[in-house]
């Protein structure tokens, strides 16, 4: 987890391949079978041309930032708002970035407000959203850096 | 996933109407579950069941339920987390059609769930659109 937080701080980016294989191993570990995401003959003939990336483990490589920034606060105080734009797919590379883009009190607790956005190797946006999250006392926080 | 679970009947996209409630759907987020999920997002385990799959489980819950047309696409999320949830643990998904879209060419389901642990504490709430197709 980052030692600092504070506005305008870039979050460590995330970056992953997705392949046939990953999509269909995630497939079977969510029991979310939906041919767009594992038929590639059936996938061909609908509008999206191919196989697309389970929507879910897009953001799981979301989250993954989100949990590598802020720690377990993310997992048990987190609130995430994501819109799918585009498809992420077979071959594409994903790089998750996001940005602290303010610090505010909550109930006496610091929380942090973060745009994300997730894009393929062409820079093409494919989820964009944001989250916030509840930072720990023992962090050092600052208004700005 | 229970066996109660998987003997719930499909029902449709047509059948469901906004307001519809979901039955309650258990399921046990043990260690051989959450180490599928970790491999299949290449991510680490430290003893509690990644947020992001919580959700995955409590949408395939939902989706268990539904019959929806093949190449139904997901089109926002929303997700809130209060709790962490160790491995081994066992949840409980209750969900309900916000919000239900159906015209000639345009048809899409706004779904809202709620996941509680044993305790009946909250653990994740959260907002799916999906959108299906022509």
């Amino acid at each position: 987890m980052s030692e600092e937080i504070y506005q305008g701080k870039i979050l460590s980016p995330v970056v992953r391949n997705i392949t046939q294989d990953k999509i269909n191993l995630y497939a079977g570990a969510s029991g979310d079978f939906n041919p767009i995401h594992i038929d590639e003959s059936f996938a061909a003939r609908t509008p999206l041309g191919g196989t697309i990336a389970h929507g879910m483990l897009v953001l799981s490589y979301v989250s993954e930032i989100m949990s590598q920034s802020f720690g377990r606060g993310w997992s048990s105080g987190g609130k995430l708002s994501m819109r799918f734009k585009a498809p992420a797919r077979p071959g594409d590379t994903i790089t998750v970035t996001g940005k602290v883009n303010s610090l505010e009190e909550r109930e006496g607790v610091p929380h942090a407000t973060c745009s994300l956005d997730c894009r393929n190797q062409k820079g093409e946006l494919i989820v964009t959203g944001e989250a916030v999250v509840g930072i720990a006392r023992k962090e050092n926080t600052h208004g700005s850096k | 996933m229970s066996e109660e679970n998987k003997e719930r009947a499909s029902i449709t996209f047509t059948e469901l109407s906004s307001g519809y409630e979901f039955p309650a759907a258990s399921y046990l987020l043990d260690a051989a579950l959450v180490s599928r999920y970790l491999e299949a997002v290449e991510g680490d385990g430290d003893g509690f069941v990644p947020p992001l799959a919580i959700a995955a489980y409590a949408m395939k819950a939902m989706m268990d339920v539904i019959s929806l047309p093949s190449g139904a696409i997901h089109a926002s999320q929303e997700l809130e987390f209060f709790k962490l949830v160790p491995v081994g643990s066992e949840v409980k998904c209750q969900s309900r059609v916000a919000r239900k879209i159906s015209r000639s060419r345009m048809k899409m389901m706004v779904l809202e769930m709620d996941v509680r642990d044993e305790n009946g504490d909250r653990v994740q709430s959260g907002k799916a659109t999906v959108i299906l197709p022509p």
